[in-house]
């Protein structure tokens, strides 16, 4: 069953790992940094214990980090003064401040394993492997919205609908949707997408934002303009406030909590097609850092298969509302039960084979606040369409190295 | 000796004192006494201080330092970012706007407070309330108050006719958002100085202008502003430097460095550029030491006018 | 502008004067509680939203007093995030560190204050100019040298560096130079070394002082955010401005919790304040003058 597959497909490694682990003959502590907040800590604690029965000498010590920014800290804090776990989730701009730390996990996986991976998944050189991710979906509030729009024009239709001054009073009282240009400009990244745009080419030798599909998109997300609220806040942050709004699946608990507060319904449904259907995928991945010793860093190879297996990435995403990486686990019974009891998850299972993540160039984190920016300028009116993109290619690319 | 004589202090005689050996003797003395600040100063403070100068020379990362030597091109990148100019310049209407008025405001309060009025132990406690209270605390309420939805602000402001401000979503208000929140921070401390010093002057000059026939006003600004001086300086000084450092206002109201960076100050652009996203340390350093260069020299300029301006009693 | 005509001009003028100073009067009245009203209505709204349901928090028009009591929102808030440790975390890094910063600031301004040593003068110039230097300017080095340390995440890294205070020097500096030498004479002539003459009466002679550079210290670590940001990572290293700040980005915008727990984390200082209120007000007062 599993159990043998697993050994099987691990050959090689597993009598490396085994070896050490003789060897040594006593228990492997692998330290995996992370940072998911209490209500994760079960099904994390639930993994690691499956894993030990399999290897009852390796443990795995889960430490939180604290937020975003504080595992960010730890990490390059950990770099500069040579004190690195075993293994550590990674947001993917972060990867290129700390990749000569990090082991290329390509060797020890084979292709049939790869391809398994959700391709928009991959990551250059296979530095990390994808771990939780959460892909952008379609919120709409069905007491506004119906039936959601299932083409852009339909929702730009909506858009224009929805906004709306109800009470007279000369001040909008709802917008059609919301927009965060400096904080999420992926948003516009997977109209961009959608519509066969790029930001760079290839071989990351060119800028590609400003030909003919990338101004289209951006012509569009600037038509949204009047009918968004603009802002930096959450979007759930005043239930009611936009009708339609594009965001991470991650946050559906929120906006149903507040929704039902307020006495709304919200829906989630995949994005609205334009030339083909994608969207974009946000999350972390796991690295294994090559200073750690390497009886851990047998350990945790193994550890990160095994959470690479179709069941666990099913379970992981059953239990935290973050969604399978690889295809396989898309396609387990653990997974396609949870999906047929509960449908608001439907859209976002449905999107994660077309999504795509982030580019893997070392300037990422720069290359998407001069995006941020431009989305910004151009949707509050301070720079016309065209200067803003000017400004953020000639901003990307000096940044091409 | 000439006065040129004077300064160069090889050509001046040994003073006595080096000559007695109870000197050396008190000096080792002295030295063990200021070893425990010394020693802590020297390491986080005087360290740090040259090696930012250092750091600023090198293209610094985390898994390369401190890496290699590129000279001025951090500042030359500081200096051609229009980002650093604005940030420069949404620091300095901080700083234009926020110390005279606080301290306008502190002098009107610290007048109001010296009146023996009932209510003054209470009015005291209230506006020094936001001086001690955390930061952060202070700081999400006023977060709420600005919401352009349901804000109290917009609420008074809709009292009087007036249409809803989106103070932190809108680039325009973002400034002014911070600087009423460092107003309205700041003037109790303020207005405590002040009124320490009023209470400390000598009651004589008040009688001799009372003979004389003073009206209140000509009092006021004949006697107590002036004999206010020190505390004013002294005021303007901290409330200048630390209106130059403004980052955890901006941080927290906005959670980032406000609409189109309309509210991010120098520190902020500090922030930004060495620990939040792409981590530049190197430029962060070299955008630090032009904070410093301001400081120094806004804080010299100021004592110099205070060597002539500030009246002692 | 002495009093004209006669007696009944004089009554006159009198009531004119005593009519004016009561109008006065009222007019000061009505200034003085319209700012307080000001300074006070972020901490009124900060408590009655922390009582609140969170539709009763957003309601446009702002809802004045709550009308369900939700202590559930403090428990919740509590529970959210761990902050019993971070109060424990402020407090043990505020004592600390100000027992600590008396204890190195005491002896430095002693000897600045009475010592005759060799640099004195250039040495206490350098640790002038120190004041103009901006914390941020230090932060990125000290990062580096707190990571290689090894402190990063740790207390050392919280409490070592703040062991000191320019500031504090100075003013105990001013303090002890005012009190005559010749006390200080007589002791060493009766055989008191200057250590023990120090802590047994410079020390108490100056009280008030070194309270208030406690006071200052205190609140300062209390207070402590961008340091405590920079220097920690784990929640259980937080103090509470930066508990209460991840808090906030954590819970997104359930303002009722986040009150609640701005509430907790005001507590300790307002009740620091009303139990000391005299000599807190006089201590920070004292800072001002020269």
């Amino acid at each position: 069953m599993k159990l043998r597959k697993t050994l099987i497909a691990l050959g090689l490694l597993a009598v490396l790992a085994i070896g050490f682990a003789a060897t040594a003959a006593e228990p492997i502590t692998i330290e995996f940094w992370h940072r998911f907040s209490e209500r994760h800590n079960e099904t994390l604690e639930q993994l690691s214990t499956w894993f030990n029965w399999l290897y009852p000498n390796i443990n795995v010590e889960w430490v939180y980090q604290g937020s975003y920014s504080a595992l960010q800290q730890s990490i390059n804090g950990a770099v500069v003064a040579g004190e690195v776990p075993t293994m550590t989730i990674f947001y993917e701009d972060w990867i290129p401040a700390v990749a000569d730390a990090l082991l290329p996990l390509e060797p020890f996986f084979s292709t049939t394993e790869l391809a398994d991976i959700i391709p928009g998944l991959l990551y250059k050189d296979l530095l990390t492997v994808p771990f939780n991710k959460s892909i952008m979906v379609l919120y709409y509030i069905e007491d506004y919205v119906p039936v959601p729009p299932t083409t852009w024009q339909e929702f730009y239709d909506l858009c224009v609908a929805n906004t709306v001054d109800e009470d007279g009073d000369g001040q909008i009282d709802r917008y059609g949707t919301g927009l965060r240009p400096a904080a999420n400009p992926e948003q516009f990244l997977a109209l961009l997408e959608q519509n066969n745009g790029t930001i760079l080419n290839e071989d990351w030798t060119a800028v590609t934002l400003d030909n003919e599909a990338g101004v289209e998109a951006l012509e569009f997300y600037a038509s949204l303009a009047p009918y968004a609220w603009i802002t930096s806040e959450y979007l759930n942050s005043n239930i009611g406030y936009v009708a339609m709004a594009i965001d991470t699946s991650a946050g559906f608990y929120y906006w149903d909590t507040a929704a039902k507060e307020a006495g709304l319904t919200v829906k989630a449904a995949p994005l609205p097609v334009g030339k083909k259907a994608a969207s974009f995928i946000q999350g972390t991945n796991i690295g294994i850092f090559k200073d750690a010793p390497a009886e851990e860093i047998a350990a945790g190879l193994l550890f990160l298969k095994f959470l690479l297996e179709a069941d666990n990435t099913a379970y992981w995403a059953v239990r935290t509302g973050y969604l399978p990486v690889t295809l396989s686990g898309l396609e387990s019974t653990v997974w396609t039960d949870y999906v047929a009891a509960n449908p608001e998850v439907v859209a976002s299972s449905e999107m994660m084979p077309v999504g795509v993540s982030s580019l893997a160039h070392p300037n990422y984190g720069d290359m998407r606040a001069a995006l941020g920016t431009m989305c910004e300028e151009i949707l509050l009116g301070a720079e016309t369409l065209e200067d803003a993109l000017a400004i953020a290619v000639f901003e990307l690319e000096s940044l091409l190295e | 000796m000439s006065r040129l004589d004077k300064l160069a202090f090889w050509k001046r005689p040994i003073p006595d004192e080096w000559r007695s050996p109870t000197f050396w003797k008190d000096t080792t003395w002295a030295y063990i006494y200021v070893a425990p600040a010394l020693i802590i100063l020297a390491i986080f403070t005087f360290y740090p201080f040259f090696q930012a100068f250092r750091l600023s020379l090198y293209k610094v990362s985390f898994t390369n330092f401190p890496g290699q030597f590129i000279g001025l091109d951090h500042f030359r990148y500081i200096f051609g970012d229009k980002y650093f100019w604005r940030a420069l310049w949404h620091t300095l209407v901080i700083v234009g706007v926020s110390v005279p008025v606080t301290l306008f405001l502190a002098l009107l309060v610290a007048n109001l407070l010296n009146k023996p009025l009932r209510l003054r132990t209470f009015a005291r406690t209230s506006f020094f309330l936001s001086y001690i209270t955390p930061m952060v605390a202070v700081i999400m309420v006023w977060r709420l108050m600005y919401n352009e939805s349901y804000g109290v602000l917009n609420y008074f402001l809709s009292l009087f006719g007036i249409h809803r401000i989106a103070w932190l979503n809108d680039p325009q208000y973002a400034l002014p958002s911070v600087i009423i929140l460092s107003v309205w921070r700041y003037v109790g401390y303020q207005a405590i100085i002040l009124l320490a010093g009023m209470q400390g002057i000598d009651q004589m000059y008040y009688e001799a202008a009372r003979i004389d026939g003073a009206s209140g006003f000509q009092v006021w600004r004949k006697i107590t502003v002036p004999l206010l001086t020190p505390q004013i300086f002294f005021l303007l000084i901290i409330s200048m430097i630390g209106s130059f450092k403004i980052f955890t206002e901006v941080y927290v109201l906005f959670n980032g460095p406000g609409p189109l960076k309309a509210a991010e100050t120098l520190v902020y652009y500090i922030m930004r550029q060495g620990f939040f996203g792409t981590q530049h340390l190197g430029r962060a350093a070299a955008a630090s030491i032009v904070l410093f260069a301001i400081i120094f020299v806004v804080t010299l300029l100021q004592m110099q006018v205070a060597k002539r301006r500030v009246h002692y009693q | 502008m002495g009093p004209k005509g006669g007696a009944l001009e004089a009554v006159r003028t009198g009531r004119q004067y005593v009519a004016q100073q009561r109008v006065y009067r009222l007019m000061f009245y009505v200034l003085l509680l319209a700012g307080c009203a000001i300074m006070l209505l972020p901490f009124f709204w900060m408590l009655t939203t922390s009582f609140k349901t969170q539709a009763e928090a957003l309601r446009v028009p702002p809802q004045w007093i709550p009308v369900s009591f939700r202590w559930q929102n403090y428990v919740e808030a509590w529970n959210a995030a761990p902050f019993g440790r971070y109060f424990f975390n402020s407090f043990f890094m505020a004592i600390t560190t100000t027992l600590g910063e008396v204890f190195t600031t005491i002896l430095a301004a002693y000897a600045f204050a009475k010592m005759k040593f060799f640099g004195k003068g250039p040495l206490f110039a350098i640790l002038l100019a120190t004041m103009m230097i901006p914390g941020q300017m230090l932060l990125l080095p000290n990062y580096v040298t707190i990571a290689r340390l090894g402190w990063l995440d740790r207390y050392e890294a919280l409490i070592i560096p703040w062991l000191v205070s320019v500031f504090g020097i100075f003013l105990l500096r001013q303090f002890f130079r005012g009190v005559p030498d010749e006390l200080l004479d007589a002791a060493r002539i009766d055989g008191c070394s200057r250590f023990r003459f120090l802590f047994t009466i410079m020390v108490p002679l100056s009280r008030p002082a070194i309270f208030t550079v406690a006071l200052l210290k205190f609140l300062g670590s209390w207070n402590s955010f961008q340091w405590v940001l920079i220097m920690t990572t784990s929640p259980t290293m937080r103090t509470v401005p930066v508990g209460l700040q991840l808090f906030s980005s954590e819970v997104g915008t359930a303002y009722e919790k986040l009150m609640a727990a701005s509430i907790l984390a005001i507590i300790p200082i307002l009740l620091l304040f009303l139990f000391t209120q005299k000599q807190f007000i006089q201590g920070v007062a004292r800072t001002g003058i020269k």
